[in-house]
């Protein structure tokens, strides 16, 4: 029993490394090819299941979005090429890490305005304590 | 003056909370796939080869081009497609509807024509979901609007249920003279 509760742990914890979505068929005997294909994956955001990449995804979509970057890889397609065929199809909102413009400027930028506003919190109230002393 | 000084970090605090929370509000309406606007709007729609249904011959949908048309993505397993089949049928009074068979067994796209009516001019067929994704679509029934120009000017994804064909296709085909 205290093995199988060891065993049950041990699967657990190390799920996320060993699950992916991807089926034996789908991997190209290439190693460099599939290892690019793998890559970019990763950065392809899956439309039908949003919080997931390709990669880990097990729908319909996704699996075609992979054989399309496989087929595309095999073409002898670039990253770019790739990635801009997507973007063409599905908009910036395929990439997991969007590109900087005017519709995403506030999302990288929150973090840093978020940073600085703590900072002069701090700042204010030490000097609030600093002048009560 | 103090006081006052003070009030800068609090009216910060609120500005930048109004901004999170317009993007998070704005991010929670883009995640709902259907409200997402497709990058093929205002664009020509993709030149991509179909064939047609149980025949080996080439849909060509730039001949197409001069008369607004629909393209609806549909398949005989998707029950979506079964509740919208009825307004297909009557948008195809107004305007000329290819249907593309998405991932399905010819058999059966056959036998769900015969069930739920054929409203479309001609029927090409999606074997591997490859076309779809050349369209950018999400899944079945998803319907684009190609004007005159052949420039995509709307998409719909999701069933055509009885609402969006009141509120959404029919004012965009009166906007296009149909």
């Amino acid at each position: 029993m205290r093995n199988f509760f060891i065993i049950f742990i041990l699967i657990y914890c190390f799920n996320p490394l060993i699950s992916n979505a991807i089926e034996p068929e789908e991997i190209l005997s290439n190693s460099v090819s599939e290892n690019r294909a793998r890559n970019l994956s990763k950065s392809i955001r899956c439309l039908v299941c949003q919080n997931q990449t390709i990669d880990d995804s097990d729908s319909e979509l996704a699996k075609d979005l992979r054989s399309i970057i496989r087929t595309k890889i095999v073409q002898g397609e670039t990253d770019d090429e790739i990635n801009k065929f997507l973007v063409d199809r599905y908009g910036n909102f395929i990439l997991m890490k969007p590109p900087i413009n005017k519709q995403t400027i506030m999302l990288w930028l929150s973090p840093l305005a978020l940073t600085l506003l703590g900072i002069v919190i701090i700042y204010f109230s030490f000097r609030k304590k600093k002048n009560d002393f | 003056m103090k006081k006052l000084l003070f009030l800068i970090p609090l009216t910060s605090v609120f500005i930048l909370l109004s901004l999170v929370g317009l993007i998070l509000l704005q991010q929670s309406q883009k995640t709902n796939q259907r409200s997402l606007k497709s990058a093929l709007i205002n664009n020509p729609f993709p030149d991509t080869k179909i064939l047609s249904l149980s025949e080996t011959i080439e849909i060509n949908l730039k001949s197409k081009i001069g008369d607004p048309f629909l393209v609806n993505f549909f398949s005989s397993w998707c029950l979506p497609c079964k509740i919208e089949a009825g307004n297909l049928e009557t948008l195809s009074e107004r305007i000329k509807i290819i249907g593309v068979s998405y991932k399905d067994i010819e058999s059966d796209t056959i036998k769900f024509l015969e069930e739920f009516g054929n409203p479309y001019e001609n029927i090409g067929v999606d074997h591997n979901g490859h076309i779809a994704i050349d369209w950018g679509v999400y899944g079945v029934p998803e319907t684009f609007l190609i004007n005159n120009k052949g420039l995509v000017i709307l998409r719909h994804a999701g069933p055509i249920t009885e609402d969006v064909l009141k509120k959404l296709l029919i004012p965009k085909l009166k906007e296009i003279g149909l």
